[in-house]
């Protein structure tokens, strides 16, 4: 009987948890959703006064603001994977394959970008940025998402060369391939999961980054991120809230990929 | 297809890792078709000797020719050798068939060509079939015909196999030794295999090289370094267990064995060579009861018995030190038996070096001049 008593305790416990962590996450998309579709929504209502799909409609014209928002997000978000990995491969395959002094200081060296409070890096890259006549261009913006992607990028792609077995490239070697035939044939095609993953957390970062573009691309570069700052700050919940909807989807897609083409030998050997 | 196999020579060989040497002045040649197993303990260098014939070491110094291209400081993708490696090494990402065509691809043969090879290699396997599935979805031993496929397609003159059948269940690798032997008869191939494990070095190879410490202890066929391993170290090594100190003198054209309690042997025969030396033995060679015939006669005590199918294996304590027997006989823990050993299963070695360098040429081989009598009393 005391034992039944304690179990149903411990089930109602673990109910109330799951039931506060569920609302933790989904309570603020619920309040999104609700604002996109709110014509006026004031207190004391709970719910919005009256319903209306016309900011939809304002968002999704083809001459509003938020597709051009959208088509500079994705570009740049594009261009960004491409100077990344353009970078993280060849560094990635370097970190993983060869015997390089100061490895781990190498490592390190990418994540330096995120230890540091990014107003203050962003303010003196705007700075250098003007005197070279790059602040407000799409580059400048790409630069600046690369940096903070490179983390990604050459972390994951380090892991993924690793991960590959050494005996598999040599392999092909014994066989008569060169060095970089075994890379085309076998050592990139094996990493190519990994190297994708990281490909899309670059793509994502690049999608929702706020600071950096905000100093060294407005006015002249406007993201969705941009838009919906300006949109929040405007009072225009509705737009605002639209906007991160569309930021959300590409986000849960892309990390449910990622779950698959990141494997358990991948995982195990970031940042060793 | 068959009669492709060169002929490898080696000539002073030093190789290693950066800056320590593991082998040093090694020379070698090797029969054009035979099949040579490098047999030793992890460390002993034979993984690093096939490492230098691959091409995935670099040669400190010296040379090594297969057929007639001097291959010493080529790239592993410029040598006519192929290698199965231990982790068989296949590609995950390629089919079967890929996998086995890769080296014909890279020789840039026409599909048709490609597919024709891949199908014959397919058959020679008993792998018909297989050729669109994935490594990944093979069994231990299919993997394995795989590995040996792929490096068999281009016709290799050298095959290297780094311990191929050790990730291989037991009766699997059974199956395999034979399968790699008759396949290599069959074409002709010039084999190095590197192994740790006697038994499969003994069915294997035509030819058996002991290793240590980079050297070459023991060089001959199988039942030449079975029968005469001659040294203490190549004895133990192929599972003379069983030593014995001992000091020897010659006595009336018989060797006499003082043994470490102050117990006499006489053995028939002049002694190969007098002062401190030892006896090894296999565990096989070991009888329990006197037979009456020339040999070891030891009194003891069973004190511990175990077993693993076919003969018991005993381990039994006398006053110069326990040994291992395999016997028919069933007895229990604690029986008082005699152990009795052939004088001809008995390998006598010098303990100290000076006196075993006075009898053996350069490289640790004993000289053909020697006694009759030494290392095994016939």
């Amino acid at each position: 009987m005391k034992a039944a008593a304690l179990t149903v305790a411990g089930a109602a416990v673990r109910t109330a948890i799951v039931v506060m962590m569920a609302f933790a996450v989904f309570g603020p998309l619920a309040n999104l959703v609700l604002w996109a579709f709110a014509e006026r929504w004031y207190t004391p209502h709970a719910l919005p006064v009256t319903w209306s799909l016309r900011w939809w409609e304002i968002v999704f014209r083809p001459t509003g603001d938020a597709m051009a928002s959208l088509t500079t997000s994705i570009v740049i978000a594009l261009l960004t994977v491409v100077v990344a990995l353009a970078l993280s491969i060849p560094a990635g395959y370097a970190l993983a394959r060869l015997k390089l002094p100061f490895r781990t200081l190498i490592l390190v060296l990418f994540l330096l970008p995120q230890a540091f409070p990014s107003v203050s890096i962003y303010i003196n890259v705007a700075r250098i940025f003007y005197s070279l006549g790059l602040a407000g261009t799409v580059p400048a913006v790409v630069l600046v998402h690369a940096t903070q992607g490179l983390v990604y990028s050459v972390w994951i792609a380090t892991a993924a060369f690793a991960a590959v077995d050494r005996d598999l490239d040599l392999a092909a070697r014994d066989l008569g391939a060169s060095h970089l035939t075994a890379f085309w044939h076998v050592t990139l095609p094996l990493a190519a999961p990994g190297i994708t993953a990281s490909a899309i957390f670059v793509f994502l970062g690049s999608l929702d980054e706020f600071t950096g573009t905000f100093f060294v691309g407005v006015p002249q570069v406007n993201t969705l991120p941009l838009l919906l700052y300006n949109a929040g700050m405007g009072g225009n919940y509705q737009i605002a809230s639209i906007t991160a909807l569309i930021l959300l989807v590409p986000s849960v897609v892309f990390m449910l990929l990622v779950e698959r083409l990141l494997g358990a030998d991948v995982l195990s050997r970031i940042g060793r | 297809m068959a009669g492709t196999g060169a002929r490898v020579e080696i000539d002073g060989l030093a190789v290693g890792y950066g800056s320590s040497l593991v082998i040093e002045g090694l020379d070698l040649d090797i029969k054009a078709g035979s099949f040579v197993a490098l047999l030793g303990a992890s460390g002993c260098g034979k993984t690093t000797l096939l490492k230098a014939l691959s091409g995935l070491l670099p040669v400190a110094s010296g040379s090594i020719r297969i057929g007639e291209i001097d291959v010493t400081h080529a790239p592993p993708e410029r040598r006519p050798s192929t290698m199965v490696f231990q982790s068989y090494a296949l590609w995950p990402h390629m089919s079967v068939a890929a996998n086995i065509g890769y080296g014909l691809k890279l020789r840039h043969l026409s599909r048709p060509a490609i597919a024709a090879r891949v199908s014959e290699i397919l058959s020679l396997l008993g792998l018909d079939g297989f050729g669109d599935r994935r490594p990944t979805a093979l069994s231990g031993g299919q993997r394995q015909r795989v590995a040996l496929g792929r490096a068999l397609a281009i016709d290799p003159p050298l095959l290297l196999l780094d311990e191929p059948l050790s990730n291989l269940d037991a009766s699997v690798r059974q199956t395999m030794r034979a399968e790699i032997r008759a396949l290599q008869e069959r074409l002709g191939l010039t084999t190095v295999l590197v192994t740790h494990d006697q038994e499969e070095a003994m069915i294997m190879a035509d030819r058996i090289l002991v290793m240590d410490r980079g050297r070459i202890l023991r060089d001959g066929t199988p039942e030449e370094v079975w029968r005469r391993p001659m040294s203490a170290f190549v004895a133990r090594f192929l599972g003379a267990d069983n030593g014995i100190a001992a000091d020897f003198a010659s006595l009336d054209g018989a060797t006499e064995l003082t043994l470490i309690d102050g117990s006499r042997v006489l053995l028939p025969g002049p002694a190969p060579f007098v002062g401190v030396g030892e006896i090894r033995f296999r565990s096989a060679a070991v009888g329990f009861g006197g037979s009456g015939r020339d040999g070891l006669s030891l009194a003891g005590r069973i004190v511990s018995a175990l077993y693993p199918g076919g003969r018991h294996r005993y381990v039994v304590e006398t006053a110069v030190g326990s040994f291992t027997v395999e016997e028919g006989r069933r007895a229990s823990l604690g029986e008082a038996v005699v152990l009795s050993v052939p004088a001809d299963e008995l390998h006598l070695f010098p303990a100290d070096p000076q006196a075993a360098s006075a009898r053996m040429a350069p490289g640790g081989r004993l000289s053909p001049a020697r006694s009759p009598a030494a290392d095994c009393l016939a």
